[in-house]
């Protein structure tokens, strides 16, 4: 028992044993760290009658093994890792027949069944996507009913199996059920192009032809080229450009993310490559605008882009409008180097746009500095420049711009900038423009020139104060006419409120009588009123009456033509009544507004000189 | 005996203590051989790199070969099951094929997947590896992270989407394109955070950027209802905050809230009407609270502090569900919210126009109730114009029960759907509507929708209609001003062959030219001018190209197209590009003034620079942008009359 051997194999097997135990509950560890913790969904709902489904990844599955299923979705044991939650997703689904599969759906839906977002949308997915072969227009429906975005993400799954195991019943269905909207279109052809994996382009084609769309068949050709890494856009670009539909927008937002990605790789130079190989104008333009711009958007980049576009060839689509488009953004970051550039240029109409850009960015981003150095403005510029400075200052400042505005001496500019200041500052305090200008002294020339544009401030929102201070406004040279802007605010008043328009009539002055009447009458023959808009007009002079008619009476058919002939009786003044008839047979040819009974019905009125002019002008227009 | 016993049993718990100590140090040399490969990896991706395949195949040794070999066999038996990809079923195989595979040897199942000469479709290929990875998150997260950011799937350019529309009345309505597969770095972090939440942010940083942002979307997935705080802690760290408020807001993306009231207040101070996620979760939130509370629940939106384009649409969004359910109420709500156009038309207005798509009668009537002269203006061309395109027959047959001024548009809007089936039809009868405003409009309505659908039926009705010469040079002006932009030399042939003239006494192929020069270029119009009528047509249309190549700086070839011109053409030529010549390059002008053949129109040429016209609320003449000496030279080439309507100016 003491001999040596002995001793060595005692301490022998004492390893092994220690070794074996030890090393046995090394592996039994980990092997349960890999396996499930089983939780399940509502234990207190565990009854004997349930078996509770075998979730053990260790365990071998296999499929054709018929598993005990629950009636009640609510008593799944959901495991906790996502990769066990999907299998057991998959297990379970695989093994519902299509009532138990509209059940879970049904079921799925509750509110009170309590999973997380994402593990509801897994689970509808599956069982969707079953259910979709053997019921795919149910499985339709009920994807139909979700909301954004499940709904279209279902419905894509939906169409994608049908269409696998079935694509003309697919479309067959899209076609003509109204379950799926106009709006579905887009997901339902891209579902069914993407079951049909390996077809040419023309048998895409010919599918999207069937649905509606043949474009989009390039559409989705192009999406398919299409990654966030496209490492070749040069290879990208060619198999597209040919296939680009013109006035078709996601084809152009495609061709402009490829060339965009190109110059990115290559330089901006690389889009006159670009631009040989497009030989739609409209597709041209448009990708031109878009690259041009998006390159100069870039603040470091914004001279490139401009020198580039500057240097096409003056017949390239759009190129005026993308140079102004790219100047405008330059001037916004850079206005001095707008006119510095502008200076080295020969004359041109993208010189001068430069010229009036720079000014313009100036005046608004320097509006002070601008105004107190009008005049270094260039000719035909102070106006403009002046403008845009003194509605810049007024937004900022409104006291200085008054302040500024009250020291010019040259009076007309003063009107000029005054009027842009009301408009501006009625915006933001109507009050305080207004106090600013009734508080002038009343023989100030500056106060009667601003009631004007004071007037027309006030008069949505209060007509009879616009009404009262237009009054008090002397009276304006218009051509060889005096007004009073009274009738203008009465006109505008006529086109919304057309009896507070007639009520202050009254009030007008002489002068502007005449334009008052007009333009109520016109506004009663816009509304369908052309018995009371001829009353109105019977009140002036008969000449005035003539002059009203012959300016009118075009318009007046082509808004009421009906109404013009059977009140043409009530004119006033037969030889008015005469005149009006002479034109509206007259012009008959071309209004085409009266038969030939009405034509005769309007002879009657109709003066025997007037009825002699008609048949001669007439005689004379035939061919 | 007792004696040799003890010794025996010191003997054997000598050994046993030697054999567990053993196996502690045999497990700790095994689990330092992983950490170290562990860490390999993540130097790796510190460098930019993926885990080596050695490292893979290292890791297999673990395993037998045989139990590998047999895992491969298995995958192929498996895989040669499903030659038709019967979607669900091929889930069910891959999560329970994967589910048998030993943690250590999941890398190397991965590498196998790598292999493009194993013959499976990229689908079924994509199953395995998000399987295969999902599972290896578990255990080997950053081994799984360098397979996924090697062989991620490429995700679509986001420019590119199938939206049928962008007008604000679809916007909300409009569908994503067919689910992408989804990233497989976004799919591995979406479970390493569910158990290490620190440890996967910590790696995600040392991505590049965009497998960092596509960690961050699985990293956010993966907090369920967590606050937005935290989301936010997480986004900003690894870059982009916008995630987190997009994850938040996704989060009350389901068919049932608590409490959508709550809802709201939680997620329309965060949403932008700029992303179409954020409208889906407005549109279902608001909808969900409408469906508790009712349409009333538009003053408390409006009242809201939110931006006024989330106010907007969503109060709108409400509304059109609320007509379904009662308009009456739907409208007498939106009539009290104030207007402001600057959010677009007055929800009064979408109200109406929803309600007469369904009941355009009752519609109308509602129209009694208004006042305002703006919506009396606005609300009535809306039902009618609903009302005509929908039912165009009706409305045509009973136009004369609708006001005057409401023809225009209800006529334009009946033939325009009538076109749409029947565009001859639509034509024939439109000739024959009796107001001439809303004639025209008809007509134009159903030439651009005929032009869509059989553009030669089109050019052969206008070209063979018995109508006035009026009619027939408007329907000529409008075809051709659409024709143009797609063919231009037929636009101009059209045009040409019209004999009659336009309000200016000028041939309609003038406008044409004008078009071409700007569309196709300055050469192309000129290839043309030899074919336009003499005398004021040519005059005109050679006028439209001279000014773009006064604009160009091409003032010399301007010059010569004036002068080739007979001096009756001259005199319409030269004082119609005058003004602009003059804002361009008056030193050039000044010089061909003087090669001008005619005293007469040299003089009518110097006086268009002395007329005013109108800008904004001044008035100004091209002869204030001279300088003193330039207006003289001007004044010199003036007749004594033209002098005298100066000095009397």
């Amino acid at each position: 028992m003491n001999s040596p051997i002995v001793r060595i194999v005692s301490v022998f097997a004492g390893i092994l044993i220690g070794f074996g135990i030890t090393w046995g509950l090394f592996f039994l560890s980990k092997d349960r760290e890999s396996t499930e913790q089983v939780q399940p969904n509502n234990p207190e709902e565990i009854s004997s009658s349930d078996e509770i489904v075998e979730t053990d990844s260790t365990n071998s599955l296999n499929l054709n093994e018929p598993l005990v299923i629950p009636d009640v979705i609510t008593k799944l044991d959901i495991p906790q890792d996502l990769f066990d939650q999907k299998h057991a997703i998959a297990k379970w689904v695989v093994s519902l027949d299509e009532d138990q599969i509209l059940s879970w759906l049904e079921q799925s839906t509750q509110a009170e069944w309590n999973v997380s977002t994402s593990f509801r949308t897994e689970f509808q997915t599956a069982l969707i996507q079953k259910l979709s072969l053997s019921s795919p227009e149910e499985a339709l429906e009920f994807a139909a009913a979700r909301i954004e975005p499940v709904r279209s993400s279902l419905g894509s799954i939906v169409i994608f199996e049908w269409a696998t195991n079935d694509l003309d019943g697919a479309i067959a269905y899209v076609k003509t059920e109204t379950v799926l909207s106009e709006l579905d279109r887009s997901w339902v052809l891209h579902s069914i192009l993407q079951s049909q994996g390996g077809l040419s382009l023309e048998q895409q084609k010919e599918i999207a032809r069937q649905l509606g769309d043949e474009a989009y068949a390039i559409t989705f050709y192009f999406q398919s080229l299409l990654t966030t890494k496209i490492d070749d856009p040069k290879t990208v670009w060619y198999d597209i450009v040919e296939l680009a539909v013109p006035d078709n927008r996601q084809h152009s937002d495609t061709l402009e993310a490829v060339a965009k990605a190109w110059i990115e790789q290559a330089g901006l130079q690389i889009f006159d490559e670009i631009s040989a190989s497009i030989t739609d104008n409209i597709i041209l333009q448009s990708v031109a605008f878009s690259v041009l711009m998006d390159h100069a958007d870039i603040e470091e980049q914004t001279e490139e882009a401009f020198e580039y576009t500057f240097k096409l060839h003056d017949d390239f689509p759009w190129k005026g409008f993308i140079l102004r488009s790219i100047v405008a953004t330059w001037a916004s970051n850079d206005y001095m180097a707008v006119l510095n550039r502008a200076e080295t240029l020969p004359p041109s109409g993208y010189r001068q746009f430069l010229i009036e850009q720079g000014y313009r960015e100036k005046a608004r981003i320097e509006p002070k500095d601008t105004l107190e150095n009008l005049d270094s403005l260039p000719p035909g510029l102070l106006e403009s420049s002046g403008q845009i400075a003194i509605r810049e200052l007024t937004k900022q400042s409104p006291n200085d711009a008054v302040d500024f505005v009250m020291r010019l001496e040259d009076k007309e500019l003063q009107q000029q900038l005054a009027t842009s200041l009301v408009y501006t500052w009625r915006n933001k305090d109507l009050e305080a423009t207004k106090n600013w200008i009734l508080g002038m002294a009343t023989d100030e020339p500056l106060r009667d020139a601003l009631l004007a544009p004071l007037a027309n401030s006030l008069v949505a929102t209060d007509p009879r104060l616009a009404f009262e201070l237009a009054l008090q406004q002397s009276l304006q040279q218009n051509g060889e006419n005096l007004n009073g802007h009274e009738a203008s605010i009465v006109g505008r008043i006529a086109q919304t409120d057309i009896e507070l328009a007639i009520e202050l009539m009254p009030q007008v002055r002489d002068e502007s009588r005449l334009a008052t009447t007009t333009s109520i009458a016109s506004a009663l023959v816009g509304s369908g009123d052309s018995p009371r808009a001829i009353q109105f007009l019977n009140k002036l002079s008969e000449s005035e009456q003539l002059e009203h008619y012959r300016n009118s009476v075009w318009n007046w058919i082509g808004t009421d033509s009906e109404g013009l002939k059977n009140n043409i009786a009530t004119i006033k003044e037969a030889a008015t009544r005469s005149a009006v008839a002479q034109m509206m047979i007259g012009l008959n040819s071309q209004t085409n507004a009266y038969s030939e009974a009405e034509l005769e019905s309007l002879e009657q009125y109709l003066s025997k000189e007037d009825k002699e002019m008609l048949e001669q002008w007439l005689q004379e227009a035939q061919p | 005996m007792k004696r040799p016993s003890v010794f025996f049993l010191l003997l054997l718990s000598i050994g046993i203590v030697l054999g567990i100590t053993s196996a502690f140090l045999l497990n700790l040399l095994m689990s330092s051989h992983d950490s170290s490969e562990a860490s390999g990896v993540s130097s790796s991706l510190e460098n930019g790199e993926s885990p080596s395949t050695t490292e893979h195949e290292q890791s297999s040794s673990l395993d037998a070969q045989g139990d590998f070999d047999s895992h491969v066999q298995g995958l192929k038996e498996v895989l040669a099951m499903f030659h038709v990809e019967d979607s669900l079923d091929l889930k069910a195989a891959v999560f329970s094929y994967v589910a048998k595979v030993p943690q250590n040897s999941l890398g190397a199942m991965l590498d196998l997947l790598t292999d493009k000469s194993l013959s499976l479709s990229s689908r079924t290929r994509y199953e395995l590896q998000r399987a295969l990875l999902e599972k290896l998150a578990i255990s080997h997260p950053r081994e799984a992270v360098g397979y996924a950011v090697e062989n991620d799937a490429s995700q679509p350019l986001a420019a590119v989407s199938a939206v049928a529309s962008t007008s604000l009345a679809l916007r909300f309505a409009l569908p994503p394109s067919m689910p992408t597969q989804t990233s497989l770095v976004a799919a591995v972090f979406n479970v390493w955070a569910t158990s290490d939440l620190d440890e996967a942010v910590s790696v995600a940083h040392d991505l590049d950027e965009r497998s960092r942002t596509l960690a961050l979307e699985g990293i956010l997935k993966s907090q369920v209802g967590v606050s937005l705080e935290e989301l936010r802690t997480i986004a900003v760290d690894l870059g982009n905050e916008q995630y987190a408020i997009d994850a938040y807001l996704d989060s009350f993306n389901t068919e049932y809230l608590e409490d959508p009231r709550i809802a709201w207040t939680e997620v329309s101070p965060l949403a932008s009407t700029r992303s179409l996620p954020h409208e889906w979760v407005l549109k279902n939130v608001a909808l969900q609270w409408y469906d508790r509370e009712g349409v009333s629940i538009v003053d408390e939106i409006q009242a809201s502090e939110v931006s006024s384009s989330v106010k907007s649409e969503t109060t709108r969004v409400v509304l059109w569900r609320a007509v379904e359910d009662a308009p009456e109420e739907a409208f007498r709500l939106a009539l009290k919210i104030p207007i402001d156009m600057r959010l677009g038309m007055p929800y009064v207005h979408d109200v109406v126009s929803a309600w007469a798509n369904v009941d355009p009668q009752a519609a109308y009537k509602a129209l009694d109730e208004i006042d305002d002269p703006f919506l009396l203006d606005i609300l009535p061309r809306a039902v009618v114009s609903t009302w005509a395109w929908n039912d165009p027959h009706y409305v045509l047959d009973n136009l004369a029960d609708f006001p005057p001024e409401l023809h225009a548009d209800a006529t334009a809007s009946a033939f325009g759907s009538i076109s749409l089936q029947a565009p001859l039809e639509a034509a024939e009868r439109a000739l024959k509507v009796s107001n001439p405003n809303a004639r025209s409009e008809a007509l134009s309505q159903v030439l651009y929708v005929w032009m869509q659908l059989d553009l030669e039926a089109a050019v052969s009705w206008v070209e063979s209609v018995e109508t006035t010469d009026r009619q027939r040079f408007q329907l000529l002006e409008t075809l051709t001003s659409w024709l143009v932009s797609d063919d231009p030399l037929r636009a101009f042939e059209l045009a040409r062959n019209e004999k009659a003239l336009g309000w200016n006494d000028t041939g309609l192929e003038a406008e044409i030219i004008d078009n071409i020069a700007w569309s196709d270029g300055v050469e192309a119009a000129v290839e043309l001018l030899d074919r336009v009528r003499e005398g004021r047509t040519r005059a005109v249309a050679t006028a439209n190209v001279a000014e773009i190549m006064i604009n160009n700086g091409d003032t010399a070839r301007a010059l010569t197209l004036g002068l080739d011109l007979p001096p009756s053409e001259q005199e319409v030529f030269f004082p119609s590009v005058a003004r602009t010549w003059a804002e361009v390059d008056v030193g050039s002008l000044l010089e061909s003034i003087e090669k001008i053949p005619t005293t007469e129109v040299r003089s009518k040429t110097a006086l268009k620079l002395f007329e005013k016209w109108r800008v904004d609320n001044y008035t100004i003449a091209p002869v204030d942008s001279l300088s003193e000496s330039q207006v003289e030279l001007l004044k010199q080439q003036l007749t004594d009359a033209d002098r005298a309507t100066i000095d009397q100016q």
